[in-house]
């Protein structure tokens, strides 16, 4: 179990030093439900990018995510895209410190995604990562069940969490408010 | 147990790998590779925030000619100097404002007109919805950077005092002015680059000693030959002689950076105007220079000892309270624009401008002095009325017949409640 202990250390520890940069605010999991309609544990299904112009010196690269899983707000199976700012498209690239390390974000990966909604973001996003990097979470397979890897003091996700455990608390969360 | 394993394995492997490519120091600051040379100090800022982010009309003598938001970028950026700006004060959130004891200063550069690209070292606002995010940095570095504040989605705030609710501009202008400098998040809680801002982000505008670590990682400790600047007096108008004090000025190479006049949204806006090869007296503890008729304007000063590229070259920055508009000795903190700078005789162009304190009287006034600079008791009123309640105005005028082929130097004079505020001089060339 120590053994366990400590590979899961190590892994947080990994996504703490390649996290993304961003100016967030302090969220606790309770105010994260509050801002967001949903929160998916699944599969990145597809990762693409898309380019939009939002005015004349104003191009804009938002990478796209579908993640396939289950909405952790209503126990639906869903499969649902999720877009954060940065990314490269067709070989021009934009990185910003908002976006989550490139890690976090691989095809395959298993992850928890906080989703909120979003105007102004072109024709094909109306969903956001809520707080790029602030919003999206590594889940690994462990004995005792799905872990979060949480990101530290802060995030939503603070610290390692199983899933279910995870699920019942935004319940818990949902039904006071 | 095998997935566990499979997955623990791989994890350590990545997580040693990242340990060993890991500096010493990333228990605290990290770092995003990279540094700003001399060459990209310069830090301007398009201003489009309104109300309570853009309301602070308080001047202090330490900030000169700059308020609202422009003046809370300012700050932000002059927190991570190598040592106080001027005397330190003008933030009653904190003891002294320039704490980053590095061989690293931002350079203020005043506004721009434009977002710029991602490498024009311009802060700006973008539009629409944050997808929770206050405001980003655009990487990498080395070539300059481009910093936005979502600004309809947050409730910011200019201060200068502590914020007590919204969202602090200073504080989120320091934190992303870290990464414009090259660092990362920190772990360390408290420090202005955790990733997250705390309240309202006003604790962020002091930077912390793991924030100093990390400049100073990036750039070097503060050299013991920086250049360093005391007092600067002396005639702060076209024409006038300024007198610096200070220490380790260069014998006979000093360069003086002063912040251009040029309002542009592209590189060429940020550039410094140099004051080149000034010889110091008094064992490099003096120096003095004239300041050019025209190019410049008023803010921040900063002093390199010599050429090279060396960081350690650069002094902190000063507050520099010069006037290129004349004697008059006013703050130039309106913002006048002229939709034709190189008009026809004959021809309507229109006056812009805004930075004004709202629902106050005002006049356009102009010279056709084609060598001094301009004042008002030498022009004459183009254009009267009331700014708006944004502090904004906008008057069209017809060019007189009889200026062909002369310059006309432009300014705005408003009547505030706090005594007479003045904009930039706008040149106009009349073909």
């Amino acid at each position: 179990m120590k053994t366990l202990r400590w590979l899961l250390a190590a892994a947080f520890a990994v996504l703490l030093v390649q996290g993304g940069s961003a100016c967030i605010e302090e969220l606790t999991l309770s105010q994260m439900v509050a801002k967001t309609d949903s929160a998916v544990h699944g599969t990145i299904t597809d990762v693409r990018t898309v380019k939009y112009v939002a005015a004349e010196d104003d191009q804009r690269i938002y990478t796209i995510l579908t993640v396939e899983g289950e909405d952790l707000y209503t126990g639906q199976q869903v499969s649902v895209d999720a877009a954060f700012l940065g990314g490269t498209y067709q070989g021009e690239s934009m990185t910003v410190t908002s976006m989550p390390a490139p890690s976090e974000y691989r095809l395959g990966n298993e992850v928890v995604v906080f989703r909120g909604q979003v105007e102004g973001w072109g024709p094909e996003i109306d969903h956001a990562v809520y707080a790029a990097m602030g919003g999206i979470f590594r889940t690994v397979d462990t004995k005792k069940g799905t872990v979060a890897l949480g990101k530290g003091e802060g995030f939503a996700i603070d610290a390692n969490v199983r899933v279910s455990n995870l699920k019942s608390e935004i319940s818990h969360l949902q039904e006071v408010r | 147990m095998k997935n566990v394993l499979r997955f623990g394995l791989g994890s350590a492997l990545l997580a040693g790998s990242t340990f060993l490519a890991m500096p010493e120091e990333a228990v605290g600051y990290t770092t995003i590779g990279g540094n700003l040379s001399l060459g990209q100090r310069d830090v301007r800022h398009y201003n489009t925030f309104s109300g309570a982010a853009n309301n602070n009309t308080v001047i202090h003598a330490n900030w000169p000619q700059y308020t609202g938001a422009d003046l809370s970028m300012w700050k932000g950026a002059a927190e991570w100097g190598s040592r106080a700006h001027g005397d330190g004060t003008g933030d009653t959130t904190q003891g002294v404002v320039g704490s980053g004891e590095a061989d690293f200063s931002f350079f203020w550069n005043g506004e721009a007109n434009g977002v710029g690209g991602g490498n024009d070292n311009i802060i700006s606002a973008i539009a629409g919805s944050s997808g929770g995010v206050l405001a980003y940095c655009e990487t990498p570095i080395q070539d300059g950077w481009r910093i936005r504040f979502y600004r309809d989605a947050w409730s910011w705030q200019d201060g200068p005092g502590s914020v007590g609710s919204g969202i602090d501009i200073q504080g989120v202008a320091c934190h992303e002015l870290g990464h414009a400098l090259g660092l990362g998040h920190t772990t360390v809680s408290g420090s202005t680059m955790t990733a997250y801002i705390s309240g309202t982000g006003s604790g962020q505008r002091s930077i912390q000693n793991d924030d100093i670590n990390g400049v100073k990682g990036v750039y070097g400790n503060r050299s013991s030959t920086m250049p360093s600047i005391s007092s600067i007096s002396g005639s702060l108008v076209p024409g006038g002689t300024v007198t610096i004090t200070g220490t380790d000025f260069s014998s006979s190479t000093n360069r003086i950076w002063l912040q251009s006049d040029v309002v542009n949204g592209n590189g060429s806006g940020g550039d410094h105007v140099v004051i080149a090869d000034v010889p110091s007296t008094g064992g490099g503890t003096s120096l003095s220079f004239t300041l050019p008729a025209s190019g410049w304007q008023g803010g921040a000063l900063h002093i390199k000892s010599t050429t090279g590229s060396s960081h350690g070259l650069l002094s902190e920055s000063h507050p520099f309270d010069g006037d290129p508009g004349g004697s008059g000795g006013l703050n130039d903190t309106i913002n006048l624009t002229v939709s034709d700078s190189t008009p026809n005789a004959g021809q309507s162009i229109t006056f812009d401008f805004d930075g004004a304190s709202p629902l106050m009287p005002y006049t356009i006034v102009w010279s056709f002095t084609d060598e001094s600079p301009f004042f008002a008791t030498y022009g004459g009123v183009v254009a009267s009325g009331t700014t708006t309640s944004l502090g904004t105005g906008s008057k069209s005028r017809v060019v007189p017949g009889g200026a062909a082929g002369r310059t006309a130097y432009m300014e705005v004079q408003v009547n505030g409640p706090g005594g007479m505020e003045d904009s930039n001089t706008l040149t106009v060339n009349v073909n």
